[in-house]
This record gives C-alpha cells, structure tokens and sequence, in this order.
C-alpha cells in the first residue's frame, strides 16, 4: 500500500467528517469518498485496498459504512472475501444495529458476486 | 448556581414589589383618565360654538383613546405576576439542585463509603446530567412563559407608542377644559393657547377648524403681565388679568406672536382680536368667581396630572418591564447550557426594575439598567426606550435559542414516530440504498419547505437549499432497540469544530430555532423512506 496514497485519503477522510458533519450534511462524507474513489486508477484503486480492508475490519461503525459504500458503488469485488469475514463478526455482534448491517452487507455481497459472474462469464465468452 | 438562584431570587422579589405598585399605578391612571374623560364631556354638552364643538369633540376621541393604554395596563400587571411566579418556582428548583450537586460532591471528595458507581465518576455525571435536565427543563418552561409574557408586554408597549401623540391628546383636554371654565365669562372660545410657543400649531389647528379669530386669547391673557409671549409659564394670576385690560398691551402682544408665528395680520383682525381679549379680560377681572384661579390650576393638573404622570410614571415602568422580563428570559436560557450563571444579564434584569424606584445603587448588579431605565424617564428621549426595548427583544429571541432541551421538553415540541432528515436529492438513491450515515441530524418537524429548513436547522448557507426529504421511522427504530437521541433545539452558530492540528472549522451562524437530533449509529436503509426527492 502507498503510504502516501492512505495517508492522504485518511486526512481526507476527517477533513470531510469535519467539515460536513457539523454541517448537517453527513452523508456526503460517504458520497464523496464513494466518488472520488471511482476517479482513482485501477492501480490506485488496487493501492487503497488495504485502507478498505482497515475500514471494514473496523470496530467504528462508522469506517465500515464509508468502505461498504465505496465498495458497493465501485464494484470492488476483490473485497469479497472481506466482506463475508464481516458477516461473520456481525453474526457474532450484538449490537442492535448488526442484523441490519448484516443485511445490507449481504446485499451488496449478492451485487457483487453478480458482477464478478457476469465478468467471469464475459471473459469465458472471450475466451472461448 | 447558587448565585443565580440568589439573583432570580433578588429579581423576583424586586418584581413582586415593582408588580404591586404597578397595579396602584394602573388603577390611579384609570382614575385619572376616567375624571378627565367626565369633565370634557361635560364642557362638550353645555359651552357653546361649533368650532369649539369640534375641538372638544376631538379631545374626547383622544382620551377615548386611554381606555385600552389602562386595558393593556392591566394585563402587562397580570404578566409581570406570573414573571414573579415562574421566577420563584426556578430560584426553589435551583435550591434544590445545588443541595444536591452539593450532596454528590461531599460523597466523592470525601471517598468515603463512596459506592462502587462513583469509582468513575459516571454515576456523579448522569446525575449531574439529569440536573443539568431538570434545569433546562425549568428554564424552557420559564422561557415559553417568558415568550408569551414578552409578546403582552409588547402588546402593552406597542399600545403605548401608538398613543405617542399623547401630549397632543393632553394638550386637547388642556384647551377644552379651559374653555369650559372660560364659559362662565360668556366668551367663545375657540383655540386657546397658553404657550407662545405652540402658537403656530394652534393657529393651524383654529385655521383647519375654520376659526382664526379665536387663537391667542389665553396666550395674550398670560402673559400680558410680562409683556412678553415667550415668557408664557402656563401660570394665569390675577395681574395677568389687568394687564390683559390694556389694549395697548394686547396689542403688542398679538403683533409678537403672528411675528413669532411669520403670520401677517390685517389691521381689522388685529383689532378685532385686540376686543376679543380686551373683552374676555375685563369679564373675567369683573368676575366674582375669580375664573383665573380655577384656570391656573388646570393648567398645572393637565400639564402634570396628566402628561407627565402617563409619561414617567407609567409609560416608563411598563417599557423597563418588558426589557426587564426580556433580560430575565435571557439569562434563564443562557445560564442553561453551561450550569452556571449569567449573573450580569440576571442583574441587569434587576437593575432595571431596581431602577424603577430609584434604587439602582443598592442592588448589586444593577448599575446598567439604571442607567437604560435612566434614558426611559429623560422626557426628552423616552422614546428611546421603546427603541431599546425592540433591541432587546432581538437580542432575546437570540439568546432564547438555547442548545439543549431535555426529553420533556422534546416530547413538548412533538418528537413523534417519525423524524426527517433535509438532504440533497442527488444523494437519495445512496441513501436509499445504504442508509443514513451515523452522526446523521434530522428533525422531528414535518413539512418544511427548503427555505424553513435552511432556516430553522441552521444549514450551512453555502451549499444550496436542501431540496429531498427522508423520512425515518424513529418507532420502528426504538422497537428494534435503538437508543433514541434526545432533541435538542438548534443553535444559530454552528461549525467551529476543533481539528486535531488545533484550528478549527468554519463558522457560519443562521437563525436556528427549530428542533434536531443526531444520531449516534447509522439508520438502515429499512427505516428510511425517501418522502420528497
């Protein structure tokens, strides 16, 4: 991972928490993560995997709801594996809000199991 | 907190007492004006001449007019009792909890027998909490009074400055009640005006009324004595009256004020006026009913009986309530948030009532509204005061905007199954999707337009108007063992968070006032329904 990249995108992060949480505006900080995201190269998106992977391993709800956005709205299938370990930390949770976190990971699983078939087929149909 | 519930104490006191003259006050008002109204209306049905009629017509619709200044009076008394009722109720609350605070102190600075709970303190701070909730508690339910108290004061106040012309009413009353009591010398009497330097505005008045001849008699009738129009004094004795006999004088007289008044008499007015007086002189010298006496002494109850005791004694208490409840209100709220006092804006709530009987010295805090209530009794700027007034009822609905309200009280503004969160539409299909961020604000009130919600919740000034609405099922989230947060009433500064390198966020201020909360968790996309977007 680059440093330099993840060092950026952390500061980024809570400059954002700080300037659009007070402004009611929280949402956002999700949205323009999601977005700036999608404006990486694929080699950067590849650097900022293992920040991903931090943020959902994460015991701040918080970190998770921004990574499982990036991730569903940028079709990182590579989190795949990473998402599933978080379902089975939130089966294990008992915070209120687990079941419902569960779910929409296991949402966004289904979406991106989808589009890693439908890729998987595309490429088979290359191939073949 | 011991010295604010001291000083709400001082202050309720000093309302008690300022309430209770206040009352006096009132009644001897609407006694007054009650007398008044009764002789006009008796010169009105027996002194003769139609312009007179109508003058005297005019001064009954003035003090017609006094009737609702005694009404509002009289509430704005009623008002200030309830003040003094909500005040002592918060003073007895706030006893109560530095008792308490107090209690919990000695129990964790002593370590002794000190439960298990106070090893970190939590047990100590939710009390502390719940204090501090208790006392906002009080404090909204002192401000709602307060709002309601404020909104009949100015009522009152309002009512005052639309009768600001009060000195015109009087001067009316004044003229009438001289005529009448001229009557007996058989004289009519149009426009009497004692005062040299109101003669312009009389004449203006005789000639709109369509009697120029009768202006200038009691003015000439003065001061002749004196020789001089301009040393009228509004005090008519017996020498005033023989000089008056003179015609040579008379006319002199008369020649100053149209001079005075840049009026050109025609030499058979002037005459004409010269006899009018002469005349009017002469009867009154013959009377045996000595008419100047009774005149001189209704000049000196008019001119103090009346404009002066509505203008110091009761026009200027009232404006110092309503600043005074103002102030009080403000210190309630502000003194919320921190637990501790607002001993200068408690104070100075003081002051101005202190100041009312004189007694600004004495009262601790007070020096400051002494010296705005200063301004209220100053004949020359009581008007001022009224400004002042306005001031501070912005300045109020400021500082009325307090940052926290306990559950109570958001119960009270109607926190209900659901809670609305203002965004921007480009965002919904995100939300819908994932659901709300944690730290998310919403409101409990429904149906804002864009521009309220800009308003009211205080967004940000610089990012548009938020134009979707989420809708979020706060019932179907307690149900499911969310933790609701409680509501808090928005403040008009926000921003200005601390950053970890010591600087801090922007600050931007709109007017707030409306109700929010934030939560903690993030919403699921279950509980979350896109209403406008």
């Amino acid at each position: 991972m680059s440093d330099d990249l993840a060092a950026e995108w952390r500061q980024g992060r809570l400059d954002l928490i700080q300037n659009l949480v007070p402004a009611k505006n929280a949402q956002e900080v999700t949205i323009t993560l999601s977005r700036t995201f999608a404006s990486l190269t694929t080699d950067q998106r590849v650097e900022l995997e293992p920040l991903l992977r931090e943020w959902l391993r994460s015991d701040d709800e918080s970190d998770r709801f921004d990574a499982i956005a990036i991730v569903r709205d940028n079709d990182v299938t590579s989190m795949i594996p990473d998402l599933r370990e978080l379902q089975d930390r939130l089966e294990d949770s008992t915070e209120v809000g687990a079941p419902y976190e569960w779910a929409k990971v296991n949402r966004v699983l289904g979406h991106l199991v989808s589009v890693a078939t439908a890729a998987s087929d595309l490429a088979s149909e290359s191939e073949s | 907190m011991i010295d604010t519930a001291y000083s709400l104490e001082q202050t309720a006191a000093s309302l008690s007492t300022v309430a209770t003259a206040f009352g006096a006050q009132a009644e001897t008002v609407g006694a007054i004006i009650s007398s008044a109204s009764g002789s006009i209306e008796d010169a009105a049905s027996h002194w003769g001449g139609p312009a007179a009629q109508e003058v005297l017509g005019a001064a009954v619709d003035y003090i017609e007019l006094v009737g609702p200044i005694v009404d509002a009076l009289e509430s704005a008394q009623s008002t200030v009792s309830r003040w003094v009722a909500s005040a002592a109720d918060l003073s007895s609350r706030l006893a109560t909890y530095e008792s308490t605070l107090d209690a919990i102190a000695a129990d964790i600075e002593s370590g002794i027998e000190t439960p298990a709970h106070f090893g970190d303190r939590s047990h100590a701070e939710a009390m502390v909490g719940t204090i501090r909730s208790e006392w906002q508690t009080a404090c909204t339910g002192f401000a709602t009074e307060m709002d309601g108290a404020i909104t009949a004061l100015f009522g009152a106040t309002t009512a005052l400055l639309a009768l600001v012309d009060i000195e015109a009413m009087t001067d009316f009353a004044y003229y009438a009640r001289i005529a009448e009591l001229a009557s007996v010398t058989g004289v009519d009497v149009a426009v009497i005006d004692p005062s040299g330097a109101a003669t312009s505005a009389v004449l203006d008045r005789a000639t709109l009324l369509g009697s120029d001849d009768g202006a200038w008699i009691f003015a000439v009738l003065e001061t002749s004595n004196e020789g001089d129009l301009d040393k009228a004094d509004g005090n008519l004795a017996e020498d005033d009256i023989i000089a008056a006999c003179d015609p040579a004088t008379v006319r002199a007289l008369l020649m100053q004020g149209a001079a005075d008044a840049d009026i050109e008499l025609d030499p058979a007015q002037l005459d004409a006026l010269v006899s009018e007086v002469v005349a009017t002189a002469w009867m009154m010298r013959s009377s045996e009913e000595e008419v100047w006496e009774d005149i001189d002494d209704d000049i000196e109850w008019y001119e103090r009986g009346v404009f002066e005791f509505v203008r110091e004694e009761v026009f200027a208490p009232v404006a110092a309530f309503a600043v005074g409840g103002l102030c009080l209100g403000a210190a309630g709220v502000t003194a919320a948030p921190t637990g501790g006092a607002s001993l200068s804006a408690v104070g100075y709530c003081g002051g101005l009532a202190a100041a009312t009987y004189g007694a600004a010295d004495t009262w601790a805090n007070g020096g400051d509204g002494g010296d705005v209530f200063g301004a209220f009794t100053d004949p020359q700027t009581w008007a001022w005061g009224a400004a002042s007034g306005i001031a501070f009822q912005g300045a109020t609905n400021y500082l009325l905007r307090a940052p926290a309200v306990s559950p109570t009280a958001a119960a009270a503004a109607g926190v209900g199954d659901d809670a609305y969160h203002y965004t921007f539409r480009e965002f919904t299909e995100s939300i819908a999707q994932g659901g709300l961020r944690p730290r998310t604000f919403a409101t409990p009130s429904s149906g804002l337009s864009p521009l309220q919600a800009q308003i009211e919740l205080a967004l940000p000034p610089n990012s548009g108007l938020r134009n979707a609405v989420i809708q979020i099922d706060v019932a179907g989230l307690r149900a499911a063992g969310y933790e609701i947060p409680s509501v808090t009433r928005v403040t008009s500064t926000v921003g200005g968070t601390l950053r970890p390198d010591g600087t801090r966020t922007r600050v931007y201020s709109m007017p707030g006032g409306g109700y929010e909360m934030q939560f903690p968790y993030a919403i699921p996309a279950e509980y979350i329904k896109v209403v406008i977007g």
